[in-house]
């Protein structure tokens, strides 16, 4: 080891809690970059996971391969292993049907099959012997075959003029069916493997298993070569052997296929935020490295002066750049792979449910490669040399003849030091004697406070971005819903299933796993209107702030029009709902059953700036007049070539003959809704008995939904599915599992607030760091000062106030510029957000209160520790020693 | 033989009316084996011409020849190599690296080089300075005296052309002092080691074997006391 490094280690080490400051920073930077190289490769292996999941893990497929062909694809020196399917042969199950259900593919998977192509058990256990088998869905052709029953199938291949056809050749007139083989099967199970079904076919693929004992012709062939790379080389080597397809989507996550603006936009979020990461920890380090050169000015003129060149000097900050280094990027790696491995554990479930849309697919987890980490080290160093960079120039420029005289820190006019007299009389000498310091050495006080100009910035903008986004996050997916899942159809339940709502809820009531169920038809349309006298206050100032006053056409002038929204609740629910509100049944059933208004929503209040809670209608309202039109009829009208000419009374007239008036009796008004119902159109909701609702004439385009609550989501929709399908309900597609949707969504709204508070905690983090090496080693260096003042006759009540008044002038000048910058940066924010998401423009005043208090709380803690350690120095012993 | 030559030397600091001559015109030179002692009030200039000898400050004319070598002709570079093998250095303030022991401190200038330590001489050195059985000691754990043999030691330690000192005596008492300059004249004689001692302590330079008085930046008196 050269003296040169001897002494950088020495002097780091006898400057052990400047040097532990610098390295919990270059830590913190390490793990923070850690964490976005980690996240990246995880992520990066979770699409590797999931398309393998859903693509199959295989690089290269052979379709329909001569069996004795395999051989010639294992010898050559590309090939891995091979997932394998026997075509064990094709049967026509469905004569009539030229399309998607004629045939049924018999295939038989080998074990490395069903273990690498996305079979999706749905009932039942996969076939493991050759005379077991497993249906798609459980149909064979239009038949649902129930489980455990045999079928028998006259199996053969496809040839059109002598031609063998494949899965993937759609029906074609003409084409023959030879068969070979009268087979039996016990049907076992039922799958879904829509991923390795080819889209335009003929038919829908059976799965059986491996016959090792039969010599089946033809095989589907899975590859998986040794490198994916050589994936369109091998195909084309062996193109004359069977048409061959590549898993386009997996090669992609290897990198093999290029999907350019994917990844770009991955990469060029991470250099973002790997750009933010560094700029931060870039002034910590810098920091650390410029206190540290200054600290050695006069190591570094003695070296000079005894004969060091200027390289040797530079060498040595390098050297310290190294040290720190060595010791802090592996501790950080170390640390923020921990972090992400904390933080994957816990949000890992949420995150694979949103990125992988509700699917069956692998959790996220931590993923650590050897790339990700070698980044992190390079980036991490790369962030070090630059904070080494310009100390290590001001460190070769220190001349031998400046370092032995210090006298280069003292060149200053008197003006440059005037301190106020209000200064004087309000913090007396000590203040006046920090207020001096603090003008006399501006550059080193500008680290300071940049440093914590930056921290309140960085913190506060940091926060709101948090803020709007969760807001937005939350706002967007929070059109609340009260159910778990919902069966909804345009138009009214008859006309769809034909079977009338009861009917419906009655049926799928019975379900298991079903706690409550709650159904309606509705449908928006207008009404007659409401006076003033008939609206409240807020309704009036808020909502029709802006309402034209004098009415359109064919509007009363004297009544204002809401929104309007009916509703006719099924007799169950109607029932349930009565009975909440504690109202009298006796009123509300039978075909002159009282309505129920709702009116309560949400409003943007321009004069209170925000959103508040309102209820547009008085209690007293008693009828509503439903206005709904015919509208064939008037579209006939309208299309008449003599209207326009008409007079206006006969237009009228004509208009007035489509038009239809139903009046409600309104019993009361409610604060809430049956469950699935929402005030969607944020206006007046009728709610009315099925009774009343079905007199309704025209109501036009409807809407009819049966909602659910759940204890177990997923076993609830199957059940329903099911339960649909045997009553001749329409299936599956019509039940849509809000639950696992919002799941999904408040998955993402803790991503984001884990994403985003980890972001500030370590921000905030490396600023305190940052304070905290510049004021410690400031007060350090001044030690002699201190002791001169000291030797003169300054008290310990002295120091405490000229180190108060240093704190508030460090503190003060840091938030007069940092809080305007950052209400600056977060309108910046606002305005982005609200491009997207209306919003209001908030200022994070939260985040300034803690942003103030913890810039004085670090200020003062740091004073306080550097103070302490001062205060036991002898003066004279101070004033004799020797800044080195 | 001249070892050292000074030519026409002048040193201005600041500008206009506020510029100061701390040197002006001064010419001397210097003879191998030579002790010179040179003497002046605080303000005279003499540290200026021993920091401009030793090339760490720069003159604003004239030259310095040493060796036969112009110093000012010099790279940074080759500066701080020459400063390295040619010239030794004693402060008032001693100077040693705090953080090297005794030996280290020492042996710099050879470490600097990434030479070999001649361990004959490192310990020829020590037992000359009195410091056996401390060459493992940091500076904080010795006597003022002791620290400033420590940088003689530094000083002649690659037996430059020149050794200078600046009060070397200045920051010690009486006693110490007297063995700073026995070990001085001792390292004069016994290594024929040229010698420039800076002081205001008439009874060192009365030591020497030629004292040049400045004042005011122009030498006034230039005397040879032996040969």
């Amino acid at each position: 080891m050269s003296i040169f490094s001897k002494v950088t280690h020495k002097t780091l080490a006898k400057n052990r809690t400047r040097t532990v400051v610098t390295i919990i920073g270059i830590i913190l930077s390490a793990a923070m970059i850690t964490a976005v190289t980690t996240t990246m490769s995880s992520f990066f292996r979770y699409l590797q996971d999931y398309t393998a999941a859903t693509e199959g893990l295989w690089h290269l497929e052979y379709i329909y391969l001569p069996t004795e062909k395999l051989s010639e694809l294992e010898e050559d020196y590309r090939f891995g292993s091979a997932a394998n399917a026997q075509k064990v042969g094709v049967a026509l199950v469905n004569s009539d049907n030229d399309s998607s259900n004629r045939y049924v593919f018999v295939t038989g998977g080998d074990d490395k099959f069903y273990e690498r192509l996305p079979v999706n058990l749905e009932a039942g256990r996969l076939p493991q012997t050759p005379y077991e088998i497993a249906l798609r869905h459980g149909y064979l052709g239009d038949e649902y075959i129930p489980l455990g029953s045999t079928v028998t199938l006259e199996l053969g291949y496809r040839y059109l003029d002598g031609e063998l056809m494949t899965d993937f050749n759609p029906y074609t007139e003409g084409e023959e069916l030879v068969v070979h083989e009268r087979r039996t099967y016990t049907v076992v199970g039922y799958v879904d493997h829509t991923s390795y079904e080819p889209f335009m076919d003929a038919g829908e693929t059976a799965l059986t298993y491996w016959d090792s004992g039969e010599d089946v012709p033809y095989i589907d062939s899975f590859l998986l070569l040794k490198n994916p790379r050589d994936t369109f080389d091998f195909q084309q080597d062996y193109k004359d052997l069977a048409g061959s397809l590549d898993n386009t989507n997996y090669l992609m996550t290897l990198g093999v296929v290029r999907y350019d603006t994917f990844y770009h936009i991955i990469y060029s979020m991470a250099a973002i935020l790997i750009g933010l990461i560094m700029f931060g920890s870039v002034s910590l380090i810098y920091n650390a490295f410029s206190i540290s050169v200054s600290e050695r000015t006069k190591q570094f003129g003695l070296l000079r002066s005894v004969g060091a060149t200027k390289k040797q000097i530079r060498g040595m900050v390098f050297t310290e750049a190294v040290t720190v280094s060595a010791i802090g990027i592996p501790l950080g790696i170390v640390a923020g792979i921990a972090g992400m491995a904390v933080t994957f554990h816990f949000i890992g479930g949420a995150l694979s449910d949103f990125l992988a849309d509700g699917e069956i697919a692998p959790t996220f987890r931590i993923h650590v490669s050897a790339l990700s980490v070698a980044a992190a080290a390079a980036i991490g160093f790369v962030t070090v040399l630059i904070s080494a960079w310009a100390p290590s120039r001001r460190a070769m420029r220190v001349s031998a003849i400046e370092a032995i005289r210090q006298t280069s820190d003292v060149k200053i006019k008197r003006r440059e030091v005037r301190t106020s007299p209000l200064t004087y009389r309000l913090f007396g000498l000590e203040g006046a004697i920090a207020g001096k310091h603090f003008k006399r050495s501006r550059k080193r006080y500008r680290a300071t406070v940049v440093s914590l100009f930056m921290s309140v910035v960085l913190f506060i903008s940091a926060s709101s971005f948090c803020r709007y986004l969760t807001d937005s996050v939350t706002g967007v997916f929070s059109d609340s819903t009260d159910y778990d899942i919902r069966y909804s159809f345009h138009g009214e339940m008859a006309d769809q299933s034909g079977k009338s709502l009861d009917e419906v809820v009655d049926i799928l009531g019975r379900a298991e796993h079903i706690t409550a169920v709650s159904a309606n038809t509705n449908f928006s349309c207008a009404c007659e209107g409401f006076t003033r006298d008939q609206l409240t206050d807020e309704a009036l100032r808020v909502y029709f702030s802006d309402a034209p006053t004098g009415g359109i056409a064919g509007e009363d002038p004297d009544r204002l029009y809401p929104s309007f929204y009916v509703y006719g609740i099924e007799d169950g629910t109607w029932e349930e709902y009565i009975q909440r509100l504690g109202l009298d049944p006796a009123l509300y059933t039978g075909p002159e059953a009282l309505g129920v208004i709702h009116s309560t929503i949400q409003g943007f209040d321009s004069d209170a700036q925000r959103y508040i809670t309102m209820t547009l209608l008085r209690d007293d309202v008693s009828q509503v007049v439903v206005n709904t039109y015919d509208s064939d009829r008037l579209t006939e009208l309208y299309r008449r070539d003599d209207y326009e000419e008409l007079p206006e009374e006969e237009q009228e007239a004509l208009y007035e003959s489509c038009q239809y008036y139903t009046t409600v009796r309104i019993g009361c008004q409610a604060q809430e809704l049956p469950m699935g119902c929402l005030n969607a159109n944020y206006g007046v909701c009728l709610l009315l008995p099925m009774s009343v609702f079905d007199a309704i004439p025209q109501k036009g385009y409807t809407y009819s939904a049966v909602y659910f609550l759940a204890d177990d989501h997923e076993a609830a929709t199957e059940s329903l599915a099911a339960l649909a399908v045997e009553n001749g309900l329409p299936g599956r597609s019509y039940f849509q599992d809000v639950y696992e949707q919002s799941a999904n969504q408040r998955g993402l709204i803790t991503v984001v607030r884990v994403a985003a508070y980890g972001f500030i905690t370590l921000i905030s983090l490396i600023a305190a760091a940052n304070v905290f090496n510049t004021i410690s080693t400031n007060v350090f260096l001044r030690r002699r000062e201190f002791a001169m003042l000291r030797s003169v006759g300054m008290t310990s009540r002295g120091f405490n106030r000229m180190m108060s008044y240093e704190c508030i002038l460090y503190g003060t000048k840091a938030l007069l510029f940092g809080i305007p910058a950052a209400f600056g940066v977060t309108y910046l924010i606002f305005r982005s957000i609200n491009m997207g998401y209306e919003t209001s423009f908030y200022l994070p005043w939260s985040a300034v209160f803690i942003a103030v208090g913890s810039v004085f709380l670090v200020v003062f803690a740091t004073m306080l520790y550097a103070m302490s350690s001062i205060k036991r120095d002898n003066p004279i012993d101070a004033m004799k020693s020797e800044l080195m | 033989m001249e070892i050292l030559r000074v030519e026409n030397l002048t040193k201005v600091y600041g500008e206009g009316n506020n510029a100061v001559r701390a040197l002006d015109g001064v010419s001397f030179s210097v003879e191998k084996g030579q002790f010179l002692a040179i003497i002046g009030p605080s303000g005279s200039g003499k540290s200026t011409l021993l920091h401009i000898i030793g090339g760490v400050d720069t003159p604003t004319s004239g030259k310095v020849y040493m060796d036969g070598q112009d110093v000012y002709a010099k790279s940074e570079e080759e500066l701080a190599i020459f400063r390295r093998r040619e010239v030794g250095l004693i402060y008032q303030f001693y100077n040693l690296i705090p953080v090297l022991d005794v030996r280290e401190n020492i042996t710099l200038p050879v470490l600097m080089d990434g030479r070999p330590v001649n361990e004959e001489r490192f310990s020829e050195l020590m037992d000359v300075l009195g410091l056996v059985g401390r060459a493992n000691h940091l500076p904080n754990q010795l006597s003022g005296g002791q620290q400033q043999r420590v940088s003689i030691g530094r000083a002649l330690m690659n037996a430059p052309a020149v050794v200078l000192a600046d009060e070397p005596t200045g920051n010690l008492d009486s006693r110490a002092s007297q063995e700073i300059v026995d070990l001085l004249r001792l390292s004069n004689k016994k290594y024929d080691q040229t010698l420039i001692v800076i002081t205001h302590d008439e009874s060192i330079a009365l030591q020497a074997d030629r004292i040049i008085a400045i004042e005011d930046g122009r030498i006034t008196r230039d005397e040879v006391l032996r040969k």
